[in-house]
């Protein structure tokens, strides 16, 4: 079959690829009908998840159809149309038990690695490097699926591929930012980044009933976008000040969440930013913090700062003492998919969380080296291309 | 973007230089060759077996280990306990470190068959090219199962 593979740094090419098989008798195979290209994979391509090899398959956010079933697969069915949680998680360990489903004990075969670099091991992730699995990705037309009644989530009818698609890793991202980070009813939130997840944050919040969000980014066309598709505020980081515009719509209070979807590629104005810049490319450190920084200092005393964007490693001139002093509880994870792709098909049949203008560009696998470079380029107004095997 | 590849290389450079060498498995400092290796796993005591009729992955490792099975805390379940038996410990033979090894992987092995009913395959065949730049990586994932903290 045909795959877009990782070559090396901002290196991708389409091979031909063994097909994959099922190993398990939880497996399904997945006939790969649309994949989109993630920030994430982005992180990937520059080089800055050092646990690729070249001729991985990347990919991770997919909807498709079923064409085969292990023996113990009990929900699915071939000929179903099916949209899969980006994040492998078992169903029936503690932490899957408790709804944590990207700290799953059992989806990761490769745990040594992260075990060694942060502590503990994660569940496994589709095409996201040997630290999360070495598992192939979404961009092929083929790919296999552990633990499928766990994490492939039948479709309803009435719901489009193109808005089913997002649940898969955006939404279900953008949802637990705002979930986990505690959004109530008559809160302020502020989420830096207006890609797909930061959007998806940002209506999240909405949804669960927050006065006022705010989107923060340097992209003028994704801030029209969120403005005009998610129906939230927005702020251009290169024409205004955020935190005085913070401050002004807090009246001095500061947010009370603050949901950070920018990662470890965070561009900035000023010395903090040049600082991180810098500091990365002469590998004093390997993730630059530029946006968590800002979403620190502008949340208020007592509030919550949730991480979404992907971090590595290690951060330099992380502002602890105001964690401290104004008592902040910072939280991230990697997204608990199985937890809300449920709950967010759903609501995308009532109409509440519409995607569509997420796949701003449409193109087929074979394209995907280009799809990238729109992507990671920002060209063309380019949000999220999808690609259709 | 080679400045950014070569912070890549470091940091898996990091990741990978204590994996691949077997001193890099255990904390250094305070090794004691007697420590037991344990997962926990969300099941009852008695579910995880008793003398002769231990799961798969550890009835294999024989007379070679000791077997702890305690319940763990609160609602986490059974901690499974193992390690070499005295005279196989570090520094007491020369197959110490291929037993240490080979009990991680019986404790992640059992911990997947007690609670999902089998033990999750990698995906193959793998797609990947062998490049030099890779090394460290190749390095590390030799004990991708085997190695790390259990
Ligand atoms: N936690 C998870 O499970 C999970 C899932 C999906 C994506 N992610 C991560 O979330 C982040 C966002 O994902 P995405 O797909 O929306 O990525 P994206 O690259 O499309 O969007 C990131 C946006 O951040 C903006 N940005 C850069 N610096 C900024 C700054 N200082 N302040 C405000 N905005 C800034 C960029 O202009 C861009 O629009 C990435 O780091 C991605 O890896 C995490
Ligand atoms: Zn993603
Ligand atoms: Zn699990």
């Amino acid at each position: 079959m045909k795959a877009l593979t990782w070559q090396g740094v901002n290196r991708l090419s389409v091979e031909q690829v063994p097909d994959p098989g099922l190993l398990n008798a939880q497996d399904a195979i997945v006939k790969v009908t649309r994949t989109v290209a993630c920030g994430s994979d982005l992180h990937l391509l520059g080089g800055y998840i050092p646990f690729m090899r070249a001729g991985d398959v990347i990919g991770h956010e997919f909807l498709g159809e079923v064409v085969e079933v292990g023996s113990e697969v009990r929900t699915h069915r071939v000929g179903d149309r099916v949209v899969v949680s980006s994040f492998i998680a078992c169903g029936r360990c503690w932490f899957c038990r408790q709804g944590l489903f990207s700290a799953c004990d059992n989806g990761n075969t490769n745990p040594a690695l992260t075990e060694r670099l942060w502590g503990a091991a994660p569940g496994g992730c589709f095409g996201y490097s040997h630290a999360l699995g070495g598992n192939a990705g979404s961009h092929a037309e083929y790919v296999r699926v552990p633990f499928a009644d766990v994490g492939a989530f039948r479709v309803p009818d009435a719901v489009s591929d193109e808005r089913a698609l997002f649940a898969s890793d955006a939404a279900a991202t953008g949802w637990m930012g705002a979930d986990l980070g505690g959004v109530r009813p008559g809160d302020v939130v502020a989420v830096w980044g207006a890609g797909a997840v930061g959007q998806m944050a940002a209506r999240a919040a909405m949804l669960l009933g927050a006065e006022r969000v705010v989107v923060i980014d340097r992209v003028p066309e994704r801030l029209a976008l969120a403005e005009r598709h998610v129906g939230c505020e927005v702020l251009d980081l290169t024409t205004t000040s955020v935190g005085a515009e913070l401050m002004e719509a807090t009246a001095g209070r500061g947010v009370d969440v603050a949901i950070e979807a920018v990662g470890m590629e965070a561009h900035g104005r000023g010395l903090s930013a040049a600082y991180d810049q810098v500091k990365q490319q002469l590998r004093l450190q390997t993730d630059r913090p530029t946006a968590v920084r800002e979403a620190i200092y502008n949340t208020r005393k007592a509030g919550t700062v949730f991480v979404l964007g992907v971090f590595a490693l290690a951060v330099d001139k992380f502002p602890l003492g105001a964690v401290l002093n104004k008592g902040l509880t910072v939280r991230g994870a990697q997204m608990h998919g199985q937890r809300y792709i449920p709950m967010l098909l759903e609501r995308m049949e009532r109409g509440e969380l519409v995607t569509e203008h997420l796949a701003t560009h449409v193109l087929p696998l074979d394209d995907g080296p280009r799809a990238y470079d729109l992507f990671k380029n920002k060209k063309d107004g380019c949000l999220r291309p999808v690609l259709t095997p | 973007m080679a400045a950014a590849g070569l912070a890549g290389l470091a940091l898996a450079g990091a990741a990978a230089g204590g994996l691949a060498s077997r001193a890099g498995t255990v904390a250094s400092a305070g090794a004691r060759p007697d420590r037991w290796h344990a997962v926990t796993i969300l099941c009852a005591p008695q579910d995880v077996g008793s003398p002769g009729a231990w799961p798969q992955p550890v009835a294999e490792l024989g007379d070679r280990v000791d077997v702890r099975v305690v319940p763990a805390p609160g609602d986490r379940g059974t901690e499974l306990g193992l390690r070499a038996r005295a005279g196989l410990r570090p520094g007491e033979s020369p197959d110490a470190a291929d037993l240490e090894d080979r009990i991680r992987l019986a404790l992640r092995h059992t911990r997947m068959l007690l609670e999902t009913g089998e033990v999750l395959q990698p995906d193959r065949p793998g797609t990947t090219r062998t490049t030099l730049t890779s090394l460290p990586l190749r390095l590390a994932l030799r004990r991708s199962q085997t190695g790390g903290r259990p």
